[in-house]
């Protein structure tokens, strides 16, 4: 069993995806191979040769083989992704519209190589007239005329084709918008579906019966607690504001001594007086301190 | 339209296949981005190798130097192993689309313009000689050549190529 402890800690390692612990195993597996390859006999180690390079040999073509499938099975899923992308399908309309535009092509084309002999045709008539051959120059211009009508000629079926072609186009686009509105419309209907108005006005009611309970339930409660517990509630009230009122200090029974001043003015004398100002202050000392202090 | 050559046009043994393999390589590679880059410039698409041999791009007047056309062949099939170039016809390589600009690219243009445009279905001269194209830089594009690119589109899903009822003028019709 001790033996194949490394492999054991090479299988746990793989399990596990510790790297490290991987590398570290397969070292010791290929220590302890190495040793058992030392330790038995030559021609034995030579067998072992042999059929490792065997091994060796038919796992590489068996690999190659496996790339091959692994190629096809690639190729395989890039045919199956090129038809799912597929491509927009062609119908009928677009082939209408593609054979006007290659009318529309040949058509300047065509224009294309008329101004080009118009072009040559003077030319022509321009060599002619060099040399003096006066009708043969009247000839060429008369050909470049017609080859300029032509190219106007050409023209019109142009604009013709156009008109075709923007037509086509514009009625396709009418026709998606309409596919469109459609799908719309479709997806609204579906939805009035789901709501139509007997079931939003049942809701409606279901709603209000609703609420009505919950109000019935509200009264039932409230009702319940000012029926049997408000008078329990009303005593524990007063009997809180009672312990309240014990804790404050009590207000002093006996009133606070008044402060009274004694505001008695003296009268202003009548007579002036016959004694100078010094006499008078020093009497007036005098009396002050004869008098009760009432004030402090 | 000019084209200015680069410094090593004018020196004669470019022109002139070089006996050591490194060197020989480094002179294709060295080509091989001057025809590219001639190509872009005079907005060819479709090279004839003949035509092309006695061209200004191969043959340097000036100091009478010709690239013989053994090597313009290897020059090509450098040209068609890096994927910027395709034979017209791979048994006789006597023309060769040049891709100076990838196909994938070109596709990739004509599709944003296309799509740009709610264009839905075109035929292929008027994506390449079109006036609705005038001035874009596909516009005068080979028709042998925009077909190619726009098979490139069909792979992608983007388009479909097909016929009307006539057999020769193909259009596409663009997802």
């Amino acid at each position: 069993m001790d033996a194949f402890k490394p492999v054991l800690d090479l299988v746990h390692a793989i399990s596990t995806l510790d790297f490290q612990a991987f590398t570290a195993a397969l070292l010791r597996v290929l220590d302890a191979l190495f040793r058992m390859f030392l330790s038995v006999d030559w021609r034995m180690q030579v067998v072992i040769v042999i059929s490792v390079l065997v091994t060796v040999r038919m796992t590489m073509s068996i690999a190659r083989t496996t790339l091959r499938t692994a190629w096809w099975g690639v190729k395989a899923c890039a045919l199956l992704i090129a038809l799912v992308k597929q491509p927009p399908k062609i119908t009928q309309h677009d082939r209408a519209i593609l054979d006007l535009k290659v009318q529309r092509d040949k058509i300047k084309k065509y224009q294309k190589k008329l101004a080009q002999v118009a072009e040559s045709e003077t030319r022509i008539a321009k060599s002619h007239l060099a040399k003096g051959d006066k009708r043969r120059a009247l000839l060429a211009l008369k050909k470049k005329k017609y080859q300029e009508s032509l190219i106007e000629k050409a023209d019109m079926q142009l604009l013709n084709l156009e008109q075709m072609t923007d037509t086509i186009e514009f009625a396709l686009i009418e026709r998606d918008i309409l596919e469109g509105l459609k799908q719309g419309n479709t997806v609204l209907k579906e939805i009035h579906k789901e709501m139509n108005v007997e079931a939003v006005q049942q809701l409606m009611d279901d709603t209000a019966d609703a609420i009505a309970y919950q109000n019935e339930i509200d009264e039932i409660l409230g009702g319940k607690l000012s029926d049997a517990d408000m008078e329990d509630i009303e005593e524990e009230l007063e009997a809180l504001v009672a312990a309240e009122f014990a804790a404050m200090p009590k207000i002093p029974e006996n009133q606070l001594p008044s402060a009274q001043i004694d505001l008695e003015l003296p009268d202003v004398p009548a007579q002036e007086p016959s004694e100078p100002i010094q006499e008078r202050r020093q009497k007036q000392k005098v009396k002050a301190q004869e008098e009760p202090m009432l004030a402090s | 339209m000019s084209f200015t050559f680069p410094a090593i046009y004018n020196f004669p043994p470019f022109f002139t296949q070089q006996p050591t393999a490194d060197t020989w390589s480094r002179q294709r590679a060295l080509w091989v981005q001057l025809v590219l880059s001639y190509c872009a410039s005079h907005r060819l698409f479709l090279v004839d190798l003949n035509e092309l041999s006695v061209s200004p791009l191969f043959t340097n007047a000036s100091i009478s130097r010709s690239l013989n056309r053994k090597a313009i062949d290897a020059v090509f099939e450098d040209i068609v192993a890096a994927g910027n170039g395709e034979w017209e016809d791979k048994k006789s390589r006597s023309r060769c689309f040049v891709w100076w600009k990838r196909p994938d690219e070109w596709a990739a243009l004509i599709y944003a313009w296309a799509s740009d445009n709610g264009q839905k279905i075109c035929t292929v001269y008027e994506i390449v000689e079109g006036d609705v194209t005038e001035g874009l830089e596909f516009h005068g594009l080979h028709i042998d050549a925009v077909k190619r690119v726009l098979e490139v589109l069909v792979r992608q899903g983007r388009g479909q190529l097909f016929y009307g009822s006539s057999d020769t003028d193909m259009g596409i019709k663009f997802a």
